[in-house]
């Protein structure tokens, strides 16, 4: 987190009693400092705001002292705010899914019984970028076979597998945004009870550039620029069809949502098929998967 | 992630526990971590080239593409005689990707003639053409991707894969000839008893597009059962590329 170099007052006030200018000149030396950070997910914004007073008093009394602090979202638009008693004050409010510059701004108040009154004042602005996806949607997606003659792959396992999805993230530069997701069962299952019906998922994914691999013997580039991968994948060591014909088949859908910035970015239906078959004469269950935006 | 791993339990025959996966984000079969703390090889150009002659295929695989990913020229020649002496059929397909990735000739051509095995699985046939498209970007396989769709209609892991291969931006430009096969097939596909391959069929309609597509696409969604297909055709009808 970065400091800002302090805002300062300095109010100099002659005041009133000559004894007083004799003996001593009060000075108002009051600062204020505005702070913010953004959480890795860009989901919740933090700001702080700290103050100072480092007035020269002589005989005044300074007290009741007030922090006020708050964020804005890109446009201005109020997130949320805080006034407390004391030097400091912080805020933290869930941000709005927009990109650009975030602010923290704040202030501080006390009472002078010099000055029979309130005296401060507010602090530079702090801003803090966030890249917040607006759309995900599905740029190509790869086969993850299961078969023979691949590696970490059949006899080792006997169901499995779907694919990779390259999920493309919006608009412009979004590299090293987070997008998450949250999957959950839909509105589909003619699977039987040996299949799980759950379907589950609350991954972080970071965007951009990624190595190339292997996934179960299938190589796979990784992605590209504005982009994450998503596996959409089942796998066993057995065969979770093994009580089924050879030609058995079943369905689960899944619904998906990604979020970035606390706001929903894209929904996909994620279905996936199981088909009883067999490699080289041993019972398999292989999985097709597919996946589509509900938008 | 959309991830389950099933537990087997029991005997054989007997009905497969589920249980949850512990990955949270896709999971390559090796990463340079692993390769280090496992297999104390250094990720460098030395390491990996030695790592190309490694007993576990895994290793050998990774060690290929990651010296066509550093763009290792140096690399060429140590790849093509690991290719030389590789027997299992996936390794060999990312060894000759690895290769043709890096400029080699022999690369390309044996990755074009792994499509072209007849006596390979019609599913690995189409592991070896998606090398070919999503690392290499090139059309080499397109009859063969063909082949399967024409003549494994029952096999819906190969024919999946081989539409999928034909959706998207896999492929760039098919010509005209192919193209009209490509719109054909998919048609014939698109009335599949396989749900899935409906799907697959409808995505690569969409993607190529024709004078027939949309009417397609609305015939298949008349006639349709399955509510995830008829959605997914329903989309499909609404993007078809012009």
């Amino acid at each position: 987190m970065k400091r800002l170099r302090p805002l300062e007052f300095m109010i100099a006030a002659l005041l009133a009693s000559a004894a007083h200018l004799a003996a001593c000149t009060p000075v108002f030396s009051f600062s204020v400092y505005n702070d913010a950070s953004i959480i890795d997910d860009e989901s919740t914004i933090y700001g702080y705001t700290s103050t100072g007073d480092t007035s020269t008093l002589c005989s005044c009394v300074h007290s009741d002292y007030e922090a006020f602090a708050a964020v804005y979202d890109p446009n201005g638009t109020l997130l949320g705010d805080s006034e407390v008693s004391g030097f400091s004050s912080s805020v933290s409010a869930p941000m709005d899914g927009v990109s650009g510059e975030y602010q923290s701004s704040g202030a501080g108040v006390a009472y002078c019984s010099c000055l029979q009154g309130y005296f401060g004042g507010g602090g530079t602005i702090y801003y803090v970028a966030a890249t917040c996806p607006t759309t995900v949607t599905l740029s190509s997606s790869a086969a993850i076979n299961l078969a023979a003659g691949l590696q970490n792959n059949f006899p080792t396992y006997k169901t499995g597998f779907g694919i990779m999805a390259s999920m493309q993230v919006g608009p412009g530069n979004t590299n090293g945004a987070l997008v998450t997701e949250n999957v959950s069962n839909g509105a589909t299952n003619t699977c039987p009870t040996s299949v799980a019906a759950a379907c589950s998922g609350n991954s972080t994914f970071t965007v951009g550039p990624t190595s190339v691999g292997t996934y179960y013997g299938n190589s796979i580039p990784g992605a590209g620029s504005n982009q994450f991968q998503d596996e959409h994948i089942v796998y066993s060591s057995g065969d979770v069809l093994a009580s089924y014909g050879a030609t058995y088949s079943c369905t689960q859908t899944c619904s998906q949502i990604y979020s970035a910035c606390s706001k929903q970015v894209g929904s996909f239906t994620i279905t996936r098929k199981y088909t009883h078959s067999s490699i080289s004469g041993t019972p398999v269950t292989q999985m097709t998967v597919t996946t589509a935006s509900t938008q | 992630m959309d991830k389950w791993l099933y537990v087997a339990i029991g005997c054989v025959g007997l009905a497969a526990h589920p249980g949850r996966a512990n990955a949270d984000v896709p999971v390559r079969d090796l990463d340079e971590r692993t390769l280090q703390e496992k297999y104390h090889i250094a990720p460098t150009e030395e390491g990996l080239i030695g790592a190309l002659q490694h007993r576990e295929g895994v290793v050998r695989s990774f060690a290929a593409l990651k010296l066509a990913e550093n763009r290792d020229k140096n690399a060429i020649a140590p790849i093509l005689a690991a290719l030389a002496a590789e027997s299992q059929e996936g390794t060999r397909i990312i060894l000759a990707t690895a290769a043709a990735q890096l400029g080699a000739d022999q690369g390309l051509n044996a990755l074009r003639s792994m499509c072209e095995d007849r006596s390979w699985s019609p599913t690995l046939r189409m592991v070896a053409a998606q090398g070919m498209v999503s690392f290499l970007g090139r059309q080499d396989c397109l009859s063969d991707v063909l082949e399967v769709l024409r003549s494994e209609p029952d096999d819906h892991q190969a024919s999946f894969g081989a539409l999928n291969l034909l959706t998207y931006s896999w492929l760039k430009q098919a010509p005209p000839g192919q193209l009209d096969e490509i719109r054909a097939l998919a048609a014939l596909y698109l009335k599949s008893p396989d749900s899935m391959l409906r799907i697959a069929a409808g995505a690569c309609i969409r993607d190529h597009g024709g004078p027939s597509a949309i009417t397609q696409l609305r015939a298949a969604i008349d006639v349709e059962q399955e509510s995830a297909v008829r959605e997914s055709l329903e989309k499909d009808v609404l993007s078809v590329r012009q």
